[in-house]
């Protein structure tokens, strides 16, 4: 397991360091002097003059990187042309919203896509199969925006059940902050339980295929059993691995969900900061979603032998 | 949607063929998605002969006016009909979706073949780049380059492109891997052909296959990511018609006009169904024993 975590950790770490470089390399797509196009709309002199000074602009660009790095590691990523604050404080701000919309996204995933895809993989072929086929295909075919805003004009302005957006914090109200969470949650939700539901269905075919479940059925263990005591088990172990992933693909996700719903999370904070010409906020958001996909790669794998007792020994 | 995953496609298939053109027509979801495709693909070329209206050109008179024997599927806040626009909007989509995943394959296959072929250092420095690159969610990555190139619809194709590049490098690579270890690429070294003809001549051809099945799911991703930028505001410039701006737009009228967010949404998932059914029977035509 140790050397496991540090071969993983030894190809982790360069990668992360060339997403730094990419992300770096963002702002040399910006045409004419980088200070002013750094400073979005801001025109005030002084705030140019201070970009300038501090990323060190007239210096070669390795030096300027070296710079830009030494600032991150220390953990600051500059301040928002917009806000004014430093990025650091809006991101702690931030992504605690959106790690709450993806974990209700990856239950909505859980409880709607395994049932669907064990009841898949056991009526093979039959009816409800199809229409299991037929949700994956919706699932990954539907653009997140879209069903949101479908799901406001039912809920919210036909129906008046459901608040059309905004956020609630838990702090203030817990019951409240999950009304607010439950449609945008149902929204990013969908298509990862797609992608679930196709996974499970074809490791449960798998496991059901499998000596262990034709010994079973041999001694007379029933049907049940065999499904919930001895494929499932085998079976969601690539999914426990998938669900790490798509964690990270979730909090992508987010950023048109909560474009939609008015959520105040990472992918808003991005998207206000393409708006805003706030590019170090663009970078940093950039970042900090790759750092966190390649950490759930790391959680993934280990999972996976953890799970696994054949790799594990 | 923001996923973008390799199909799991075989090795060892020849992209060319008589028998596998006859088992892709067999295969049900390869002709419902062609159908689907040919049907956008007459709807982006004759838009201007199909399209009852000028999709630009407002009428006063009939602003958020719901479907109706003159304006079927409704007309738009300023008056634009909705089926023309939904008309004209199939040829930004459909673009993005070739030109990005054309850009995406033109970069990312000969790197996979060369990071497969040769290996070593070669190999190495490729795969951590396509690794840094997919450690970017796909939306993320095409949302900050398409922030940084401005915002039209030709930046949103190169944003999505670049994005798309690294699926295509470890497609090609796992493909490449595998064949350079059969006996006819032994034999073609033997031969004393050089490694610019045998990558051309004896690899390429079978690593054209999975790259076009992966091409095609891709296509799927790119019409989506496409749809994205433009109702973030990063694609397609207004007034010209594309089917996420149009949803962006049609976001502010939810209660007086549901019919303008209806329409584009309806057609973005059958242009993404198309491409993925046709994906997933290409994949199981060249690919028999999945």
């Amino acid at each position: 397991m140790k050397t496991l975590l540090l071969r993983r950790l030894a190809v982790l770490l360069p990668t992360l360091l060339l997403v730094s470089m990419m992300v770096f390399g963002l702002q040399k797509l910006l045409p004419g002097d980088p200070a002013l196009a750094l400073a979005g709309e801001e025109r005030n002199p002084e705030v140019i003059e201070y970009l300038r000074q501090k990323y060190r602009f007239n210096e070669p660009i390795p030096v300027q990187y070296g710079i830009w790095l030494k600032a991150l590691v220390h953990g600051d990523f500059g301040t928002s042309v917009r806000t004014r604050l430093p990025i650091g404080t809006m991101l702690a701000e931030k992504l605690p919203v959106t790690i709450e919309l993806a974990i209700l996204s990856m239950l909505v995933a859980l409880l709607v896509g395994v049932p669907i895809g064990i009841l898949a993989a056991l009526g093979r072929g039959t009816p409800l199969d199809y229409g299991a086929s037929l949700f994956g295909l919706a699932g990954l075919s539907i653009p997140h925006f879209w069903l949101g805003i479908m799901l406001i004009l039912l809920f919210s302005v036909n129906l008046g059940w459901l608040p059309a957006g905004g956020f609630v914090p838990p702090s203030e109200s817990i019951g409240r902050n999950l009304i607010s969470m439950l449609m945008p949650a149902l929204v990013l939700g969908t298509g990862t339980a797609a992608i679930m539901m196709r996974h499970v269905r074809g490791a449960m075919i798998e496991a059901m295929k499998q000596d262990y479940v034709r010994t079973a059925r041999a001694k007379g263990v029933t049907e049940c059993s065999i499904v919930l005591r001895h494929a499932l088990p085998n079976a969601l172990i690539p999914v426990v691995t998938l669900g790490t992933l798509q964690f990270g693909e979730l909090l992508a996700g987010a950023v048109l969900t909560e474009q939609v719903f008015s959520i105040p999370g990472f992918g808003k904070m991005v998207v206000d900061g393409v708006f805003s010409r706030d590019y170090a906020v663009v970078q940093a958001v950039v970042l900090c979603t790759a750092a966190v996909f390649l950490l759930m790669s790391l959680i993934a794998d280990i999972a996976y032998v953890l799970l696994n007792p054949r790799l594990r020994s | 949607m923001s996923t973008i995953e390799a199909a799991p496609v075989p090795t060892q298939m020849h992209a060319s063929g008589r028998s596998e053109i006859r088992r892709m027509l067999r295969e049900p979801s390869a002709v419902i998605g062609g159908t689907i495709i040919s049907f956008f693909v007459v709807l982006a070329v004759f838009a201007a002969w199909i399209s009852p209206y000028d999709p630009n050109t407002p009428d006063w008179m009939a602003i958020r006016a719901a479907p109706n024997a003159a304006h079927w599927f409704g007309t738009d806040d300023l008056g634009r009909d909705v089926l023309s626009r939904v008309i004209f909007g199939t040829q930004a989509s459909l673009a993005a979706g070739l030109v990005s995943v054309t850009v995406a394959v033109l970069i990312g296959l000969p790197f996979g073949l060369i990071a497969g072929y040769f290996g070593g250092v070669a190999d190495m420095v490729i795969s951590r780049i396509a690794d840094a690159l997919l450690a970017c969610p796909f939306l993320v990555l095409a949302i900050a380059l398409a922030a940084f190139l401005g915002p039209s619809l030709q930046n949103a194709m190169i944003a999505i492109g670049i994005s798309a590049i690294p699926v295509f490098v470890r497609v090609a690579r796992a493909e490449t891997l595998v064949v350079s270890t059969e006996d006819y690429i032994a034999a073609a070294r033997a031969q004393g052909l050089g490694h610019f003809a045998i990558l051309t001549g004896q690899v390429l051809p079978n690593v054209l296959a999975p790259t076009i099945v992966q091409a095609t799911l891709t296509m799927a991703i790119a019409v989506l990511a496409e749809a994205s930028l433009a109702f973030l505001g990063l694609g397609q410039l207004p007034p010209a018609p594309s089917w996420g701006a149009m949803l962006d737009v049609a976001r502010q009228f939810l209660g007086e006009a549901p019919w303008m967010a209806f329409w584009p949404g309806l057609a973005i998932i059958a242009l993404v169904v198309g491409f993925n059914l046709i994906g997933d029977g290409l994949n199981s035509a060249l690919n028999p024993r999945q």
